[in-house]
């Protein structure tokens, strides 16, 4: 087991250049619940520390991977923060780290990461986590779980903002945060995602009765 | 029966390219069935590098269709890691074995991807060099060996950063032999190795078993910096580096099992790639390889 937790750690080390810093700094304080023997401490930081620089973009394209199904949540993130810098604190955060560490599916984590965010009031706040929430939702029942689909409740309004941003960002004239509709924590709206019928098809969203 | 006794039954193949999903089509590549036509000798099989979510291309189906020679590289297992090895991935790899009838599975040996085959998942790390490491890739590919009926040849893969207490050749050298296989030889990927470790080209080849490489890769590779350090990067351009064919002539007189020999380059034109084929050819003049071409 041992080279392959060494490899994990690798993978979030090449993933996260604070990690790194952290762990050539203070190596045992760094990595100190992680199940590595003394040497192999020393082997991670072994090669030269520019070494774990050499591919800035990897986020970059693991970024755009994950808001492949989560963009209208991303999008959100950009609008109130003003940049995609914003999204890339992911990875330097628990979650990501936890998720690679636990062989995690990434974009779960990544979508109650989002939700997260919005509940300590960063980035479109109930917005945020509301549309993570769905898209969130939709990653799951897209990957079959579970089976028949799911159902989520969420603030009222929730569809109508996702719907709103999901035709705008095509078009590349995303309006401002202030402009999109505003959501009422009460009453919820339950809203049913399933997997529709053949081969390639995608989801269906739609609002059903608690 | 033993890999000495395997590798007899192996087809001899020749010189070929290698192809990715949609790699064919893109702007100013390699047009496969021109090479094909007009240089057959350089076109002697097709490496299909195959994402078992992506499946196969029109071009490298149009190739397998035609009957003509393949080899199976794969882009998505983990050889280390007996979880990977879920029975759809393995169904769906038989079945695009079954299409493009394969003379042996490759691949590099490395990370393909972290947690489960997911687009956000995939990178490609290499192993672990370490003597624990070496066993646990052996396992896999006796495993990947035994649940295919192909023969397995692990790569060595291209990396920034290695990690462990092995040279790689050594590392690889462990595995040969506790997975009773062959090896594919990049020898770009080697180069970079090397650089990175601050050892010259063809350090550790001395005690290599090279009757074991079965298949060699070369490709260019493009001298990189980044915070004043200086490193290689794997372009497949065909600006192959001095360490690289310095790789190559050491190894290829002694690879009398060698079989295959690909000139990673796809992404680059006829016109640009010919020339390059040429002057790998020639670089296996007079040795076992060449002989059989």
């Amino acid at each position: 087991m041992s080279a392959r937790a060494l490899q994990r750690v690798a993978i979030r080390m090449h993933h996260d250049p604070y990690l790194v810093a952290a762990v050539y700094d203070d190596p045992d304080a760094a990595l100190a619940d992680e199940e590595l023997t003394a040497d192999e401490r020393a082997m991670l930081i072994a090669p030269d520390q520019r070494a774990w620089g050499t591919d800035p973009a990897r986020v970059d394209r693991v970024l755009e991977a994950l808001r492949r199904e989560l963009p209208v949540s991303c999008a959100i993130v950009e609008l109130a923060s003003g940049s995609r810098r914003a999204l890339l604190r992911f990875f330097s955060d628990e979650a990501f780290h936890d998720c690679v560490s636990n062989r995690g599916v990434l974009v779960f984590a990544f979508a109650d990461w989002l939700q997260d965010q919005g509940r300590e009031g960063r980035w479109g706040r109930i917005r945020l986590t509301a549309v993570a929430t769905l898209e969130g939702a939709c990653a799951r029942v897209r990957r079959g779980l579970p089976g028949d689909g799911l159902t989520v409740e969420l603030p009222d309004g929730t569809i109508e903002l996702f719907a709103a941003l999901s035709a705008a960002l095509p078009t590349g004239r995303v309006p401002g945060l202030n402009r999109l509709p505003r959501l009422r924590s009460e009453p919820s709206e339950y809203l049913r995602v399933e997997r529709k019928e053949g081969p390639g098809a995608e989801l269906s969203v739609y609002a059903v009765e608690p | 029966m033993g890999f000495d006794q395997r590798v007899q039954e192996l087809p001899f193949l020749g010189i070929g390219v290698s192809t990715e999903y949609g790699a064919a089509t893109a702007p100013g590549s390699l047009d496969l069935r021109r090479l094909r036509a007009e240089r057959p000798e350089f076109a002697a099989f097709l490496e299909v590098g195959l994402e078992t979510v992506k499946g196969l291309d029109g071009s490298s189906a149009a190739w397998a269709a035609a009957g003509l020679p393949t080899t199976y590289h794969f882009l998505d297992i983990n050889l280390d890691e007996p979880e990977d090895f879920d029975d759809l991935w393995l169904d769906q790899l038989r079945a695009f074995a079954a299409q493009i009838q394969p003379a042996w599975l490759c691949g590099d040996a490395g990370a393909w991807h972290f947690g489960s085959r997911e687009a956000a998942h995939m990178l490609l790390l290499p192993p672990i060099l370490t003597d624990d490491g070496a066993t646990e890739l052996a396992e896999g590919i006796v495993r990947l060996r035994e649940a295919t009926g192909l023969e397995v040849i692990p790569e060595n893969p291209p990396g920034a950063v290695y990690l462990g207490d092995l040279h790689l050749l050594d590392f690889f050298a462990r595995v040969c032999e506790r997975a009773d296989a062959g090896i594919l030889l990049d020898c770009a990927h080697l180069a970079i190795y090397q650089e990175a470790a601050g050892h010259e080209p063809t350090a550790g080849l001395d005690g290599f078993p090279l009757d074991r490489v079965v298949e060699i890769h070369v490709a260019g590779g493009e001298p990189r910096t980044v915070d004043g350090y200086d490193y290689i990067e794997d372009s497949h351009t065909l600006s192959v580096l001095p360490q690289t064919w310095a790789i190559v002539d050491r190894v290829a007189p002694a690879a009398t099992e060698l079989r295959a020999v690909v000139l990673e380059c796809d992404r680059n034109p006829f016109e640009v790639v010919v020339p390059g084929y040429e002057a790998l050819a020639r670089r296996f003049d007079g040795t076992p390889f060449g002989a059989r071409r």
